[in-house]
Parts: C-alpha cells; sequence; structure tokens
C-alpha cells in the first residue's frame, strides 16, 4: 500500500484525532502512536500539526484536556490529557456519517466504468 | 534539553496568547519533544542524531507556529487585548495624574487664571476622556494588528502588510477624535483648538504607551532574528 501523507490527512485529521480517543485518554504523544498503529505505519504527518487541531477541537469543546500530576518545574515538560467530551462524540457519529457519504459518492464516480 | 527549549521557545514567541497559555504550549510541546527523543535514542543511540529527528519529526517551526496563530480563537485575543489595554489605561492614570495635579495646582505651572477647584474641574473631564479615547484606541489597534497577523491573505506581502498596519492608527485616531470630543464635552471641530498644555499632554499620553508598543514589537522581532539560525534543524 502506498503511503498517505500530511496534505492527504488534512481535513480528516480532527475526526481522526476524535475516533482515537475513543479508545481511551491519552496525550499527544500517544495519540500519534495510535495513530500509526491503526493506519499500519502508512500515515505520516509532522507531529507538531498535532497540537493546533487539537487546540482546536478543546476550544471547540469536542475534547477536554488536564494536565498530568506531578510538578516538574515551572519551565520543564508536562504531557496532558486528552478525553472525549459527550458533543465529542456527537461530533464524531457525524464525521463518520460524513465520511461514509464521502467515501460512497467520490467512490462512485472514481470506480465507475469508463 | 536546551536545544529543545530553544526550538520551542521560537514556536511561541510570537503567538498572541497570555503568558500561561504559552507557558501551556510550552509544556506540552517540550513533553512531546522528549518523548520523541527518548524514542529515536533507544533507536540510534546518539544523543545529537536523537535531538535532530526528534525536531525533524515536529516539523517546521515556522509552519507550527502559524499554524497554532491560526487556531488561536478571536474571543482569546479580544480578552487577551482587553485586559493588555485596562493595564494600560490604569498605568496611564497613574504616570498622567500627578503631571495633571502639578499643572493645574501648583501657582508657578497655574495654566488658567481660575482657582484650583475649578482649574481641576476643567482639567479632569478631558483628562479621563483623553486617557480613556487612548486606551480604547490602543485597544482596537492592537486587536486589529494581531488579527491581521495571520488571518488577513493580503499580509502576505509585507508591504501591503505595512501599509494596512500603518494606515489603520491614523483612521482609528481620525474617528477617535469625535468620540473624544463627545466625552470631553467639545464640539467635533474645537478638539484642534483646545489649549497647549492639554495637546502637549494627551500628546505624550498617546506617544508613550505607542512607543512602547513599537518597541515591544521590535524587540520581539529582534529575538526572533537573533534566535532563527541557530533553531530551524536543517
Amino acid at each position: 500500500m502506498t503511503d498517505i501523507h500530511g496534505d492527504k490527512l488534512r481535513g480528516h485529521l480532527d475526526t481522526m484525532i476524535l475516533s482515537l480517543l475513543e479508545g481511551g485518554v491519552a496525550h499527544g504523544f500517544e495519540i500519534l502512536k495510535r495513530m500509526e498503529i491503526s493506519g499500519n505505519g502508512l500515515l505520516h504527518m509532522k507531529e507538531g500539526s498535532l497540537y493546533p487541531a487539537l487546540y482546536r477541537l478543546e476550544s471547540a469543546g469536542l475534547i477536554a484536556g488536564s494536565w498530568e500530576d506531578g510538578a516538574n518545574g515551572r519551565r520543564g515538560a508536562r504531557r496532558r490529557f486528552y478525553r472525549l467530551t459527550p458533543k465529542g462524540k456527537r461530533q464524531l457519529q457525524r464525521g463518520r456519517e460524513e465520511w461514509k457519504e464521502f467515501v460512497k459518492v467520490v467512490g462512485t464516480i472514481l470506480l465507475a466504468p469508463t | 534539553m536546551h536545544e529543545f527549549e530553544t526550538h520551542v521557545d521560537w514556536i511561541i514567541a510570537s503567538l498572541h496568547v497570555s503568558s500561561s497559555r504559552k507557558l501551556e504550549i510550552r509544556h506540552e510541546l517540550l513533553s512531546h519533544l522528549k518523548a520523541a527523543y527518548e524514542e529515536e535514542f533507544a533507536r540510534v543511540s546518539d544523543h545529537k542524531c536523537a535531538c535532530a529527528m526528534a525536531l525533524e519529526r515536529l516539523g517546521d517551526p515556522a509552519h507550527l507556529s502559524l499554524e497554532l496563530k491560526i487556531g488561536i480563537p478571536v474571543t482569546e485575543l479580544i480578552v487577551r487585548s482587553a485586559r493588555r489595554t485596562l493595564l494600560i489605561f490604569a498605568l496611564q492614570i497613574l504616570v498622567f495624574l500627578p503631571v495633571f495635579l502639578i499643572l493645574t495646582l501648583d501657582p508657578e505651572m497655574n495654566i488658567l487664571s481660575e482657582s484650583d477647584t475649578q482649574n481641576l474641574a476643567a482639567f479632569a473631564r478631558p483628562f479621563l476622556s483623553g486617557q480613556f479615547v487612548i486606551a480604547f484606541n490602543l485597544f482596537l489597534i492592537g486587536l486589529f494588528l494581531e488579527w491581521i497577523d495571520v488571518r488577513s491573505p493580503v499580509v502576505a506581502n509585507r508591504w501591503i502588510g505595512a501599509g494596512i498596519k500603518s494606515a489603520i492608527p491614523f483612521v482609528i485616531l481620525m474617528a477617535s477624535g469625535s468620540l473624544y470630543a463627545l466625552l470631553a464635552g467639545a464640539s467635533a471641530y474645537s478638539i484642534f483648538f483646545v489649549s497647549r498644555w492639554i495637546a502637549i499632554s494627551l500628546l505624550i499620553a498617546f506617544a508613550v504607551p505607542f512607543v512602547v508598543a513599537l518597541l515591544k514589537r521590535e524587540t520581539s522581532h529582534l529575538q526572533n532574528w537573533q534566535r532563527k539560525p541557530t533553531l530551524i534543524s536543517e
């Protein structure tokens, strides 16, 4: 199979994150790991792109974040764990429906016999 | 790790968010880089190489910074700008109130030939109105500059962007002249013929925060220029 890079993932990233968080609470790095496993290592994106998407989803109330326990110093590294909110679950459901519709429509066109 | 800290600091430097929000983003990106580094180090057993790989995985810092900027909600920009404006307003009052008191109460400096109370009353209204209008102007200017910084495709051309940025303060200044006149009780045109002391004071009140804002921006840019070459992993 061909690798799928960042540009093709754009537009689907938000729904993919919601879907991956359905599997349980996770921090950013873990979300990427889940994506890698679920995508059989074929999905490639610059890892930093995950964070603007996470902040966007959090600000829209689709996911909720909380900091890990324990102080690592004011300037140190701390992980933020994200979980799916009820609103996020509803959005995920809608996203799945939209995706099915998209695949159905585009598939009809792309796979139509010439 | 210092390399990661410098890298992340550069990414968050130009974000128009509060310091606490910047710190949160910093924590999270550093945590990510640390995890990526550990993974790479386990693979290659070389510190320098693992660092470079972790940074490479994170992506282009300029692109990430822009993505983060675009993601900042407008409400956050407004709240931040309002907070800053309130602070500037309080500072203006604090700094210029003694100046006005001296100007109006000191017999040597007594500008108007009326009593102290009349002097104070005469100055209090335009003074407070002026300060309010200035603070409000700065709020609008700051907000708009931050907003167009990432959201307008026109600003992609730096000359057009600079032109727009330069024009905005003048447009707002003209519009606020009427507001000042309304609040200060003067007619719309008499603002241009106010006492020279009020005019000078207002000019100072305008200049100080504006110069501070300009210097702050300039310093921030200078810091970016200084840091950039050492930051972007090739």
